[in-house]
């Protein structure tokens, strides 16, 4: 089975292409929040290069977060597009799961934690036998002091029983390092800072394989409730006329807030 | 040529197919003021949120009721601004993947290009030149279109708001009012018992060329309400409504005068407003000029209006490449004279 995934919900753009759950190829960029213009252009480059048609992709995966939901719900209607328009099963994929897999030999204990912006992260805690990956805490959103704090009291646990220190992954853990180390985690290096669609697609593909085709499209993990606040300035930034952003307002903020700039990056 | 458009740049999530750009094969909008309703206002978040669930639905309807399959289709379009950068971003994303999907062109469209053409849907005769005044939430412009030197249409900007939009000034006044969301409607219920020549509201700009304004107006209305709290809000709606359309018409009629239009058109949310509709309809009567007055349906935003100035965008400038970004502040194509 010819799949395809998708990975947009952190600051990286991933694409990959696998075959009888072998990769194939595959593409990353630091897009920042760029992912629209990067997403297409690159799945359209790898399956030329792969000597793939849009006929020839039989399943699709995709990263359903936690993360930044603007750039998940590219890939997400990317993912959902494709699968509408050729009958495809579809996948989702969370990004905390994502993140770990690459760690699923390494035996202990792992957390994966991805920036949620706002002083929190979200969060999700496994344990390692060496073979596989368990999940202890499902995906939360928490600040990284409670992170930290819960981590601290699991690492004394681990070092008692002489295990090998906890690993932290992911662009939260990189941001929030100092606490987690205090807290006595290693944090993984900026290699392990997001996660790929290499995982996405491993991860999608077990899924398919073993839970069969799936009968809903895969659908977002946002772990937090949308703001409320009322955009008039971004409604009004539809007249021709650039609306001055309001005092001390972020112009993008990807994690969710009302506020949007006068241009995508900006 | 048949074209599946999406729309999702503000709150209405919709599809639509539309053959040669004239004809509507089927369109389809999915309404998010109710979610919005609660709030007083469009809140991006919870739009972006509902696009994403409401758009694959939308794309089925659209395409059963027009009774057509992928391979029908000649080409995929969608909204690339002016609009919520969150909202815009669904829709022209799942456009892409539509497009590539089926190994369509893709096409980005401006979202007030394709409210100018929704005027060619309902007549395709439309004779130029045609001043055209765009009202919504989001909009308020005063546009000549003119027959290009060589060939199509262009667009000339005659006038637009300084502050709100004037659908922004109705949302506004409708809440201060504690009338409801969205405004139009709500304004336009109240004012049905009361009287448009109550009180005597500022009408912003009046006979100063064709810019608006309607920030003025809003504070009016604010201030009247804590001098007369027991006002009856029939009478402050209607001479609200009043004061609104009164310089919109005005500063219309004025423009197509300076232009020689043969034509008056109006479009945008705020152009389902049955005072509005009226009032032009008369000037145009007593002009001698022929009113446009596209259904309530092609004045709010939809898709067929995208499917129509996809296809003329199609025929001049091609697909448009799928590493094009969305852009919340996308102008108009305007010439300067
Ligand atoms: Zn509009």
């Amino acid at each position: 089975m010819k799949l395809l995934a998708i990975e947009t919900a952190t600051r990286r753009v991933g694409c990959a292409l696998w075959d009888s759950g072998e990769p194939v190829a595959g593409f990353s960029l630091v897009a920042g929040q760029r992912h629209a213009e990067v997403l297409m252009p690159a799945v359209d480059h790898l399956c030329r290069q792969a000597g793939w048609g849009p006929g020839h992709i039989e399943a699709v995966a995709v990263d359903r977060g936690p993360g930044l939901f603007t750039g998940l719900r590219v890939g997400l209607a990317t993912a959902r597009a494709m699968a509408a328009a050729r009958g495809l099963p579809a996948v989702g994929v969370s990004s905390l799961d994502a993140l770990a897999y690459p760690h699923r030999r390494r035996p202990g204990l792992l957390v994966a934690v991805v920036d949620a912006r706002r002083g929190e992260v979200f969060w999700a805690l496994y344990r390692g036998d060496g073979a596989e990956l368990r999940e202890l805490r499902p995906p939360a959103v928490s600040p990284p002091e409670t992170v930290a704090g819960e981590l601290a009291a699991l690492a004394a646990g681990e070092l008692a029983s002489a295990g090998p220190p906890l690993l932290a992954v992911g662009d939260g853990a990189r941001r929030y390092r100092d606490a987690l180390s205090l807290a006595g985690a290693e944090v993984g290096g900026p290699d392990e800072m997001w996660p790929s669609a290499d995982a996405v697609a491993a991860l999608g593909w077990a899924g398919l394989t073993e839970a069969g085709a799936p009968r809903e499209l895969p659908g977002p993990l946002y772990l937090r409730q949308a703001d409320v606040r009322i955009g008039w300035e971004e409604v009004s930034g539809r007249v021709a006329r650039p609306s001055p952003p309001e005092p001390g307002a972020r112009s993008y903020d990807d994690a969710g807030s009302a506020r949007v700039g006068t241009r995508l990056g900006a | 040529m048949k074209v599946l458009a999406i729309e999702t740049s503000c709150d209405e999530t919709a599809a639509a197919v539309v053959e040669d750009g004239r004809k509507v094969l089927s369109s389809v909008v999915s309404s998010q003021a109710r979610l919005h309703a609660d709030f007083g206002g469009v809140v991006p978040e919870v739009a972006s949120r509902a696009h994403l669930e409401l758009l694959g639905p939308a794309v089925a309807e659209a395409l059963g009721r027009a009774g057509v399959s992928s391979g029908d289709l000649d080409a995929v379009a969608a909204t690339l601004g002016p609009g919520l950068v969150g909202s815009l971003l669904v829709g022209a994303s799942a456009a892409k993947a539509y497009a590539w999907s089926w190994g369509l062109p893709f096409v980005g469209v401006n979202h007030m290009e394709g409210h100018l053409h929704a005027a060619f849907l309902e007549d395709p005769e439309l004779s130029l030149p045609t001043v055209v005044l765009l009202v919504s939430g989001g909009h308020t412009m005063l546009i000549c279109m003119q027959k290009a030197a060589l060939g199509g249409v262009e667009y000339r900007l005659l006038g637009q708001t300084v502050d709100d939009a004037a659908g922004e000034a109705f949302d506004k006044v409708a809440r201060f009012l504690g009338l409801g969301y969205p405004g139009g409607p709500a304004i336009e219920r109240a004012a049905g018992s009361g009287r448009p020549d109550a009180i005597a509201f500022p009408r912003g700009l009046a006979g100063q060329g064709y810019n608006f304004s309607f920030s003025g107006l809003k504070t009016a209305v604010v201030r009247y309400m804590r001098a007369n709290p027991d006002a009856p809000i029939g009478d402050v709606a209607a001479s609200f409504q009043e004061a609104v359309v009164e310089v919109l018409v005005a500063k219309t009629r004025a423009a197509a005068r300076e232009v020689s239009a043969r034509a008056m058109c109006i479009g945008g949310g705020v152009a389902a407003n049955t005072a509005l509709r009226t009032r032009v309809e008369q000037v145009c009567r007593e002009d001698g000029r022929a009113a446009f007055i596209p259904s309530r349906a092609m004045c709010t935003d939809n898709a067929a209006m995208i499917g129509a100035s996809a296809w003329y965008r199609l025929r001049t400038d091609g697909p448009t490449p799928l590493g094009t970004p969305v852009d919340p502040n996308l102008q108009l194509p305007l010439v300067s004279s």
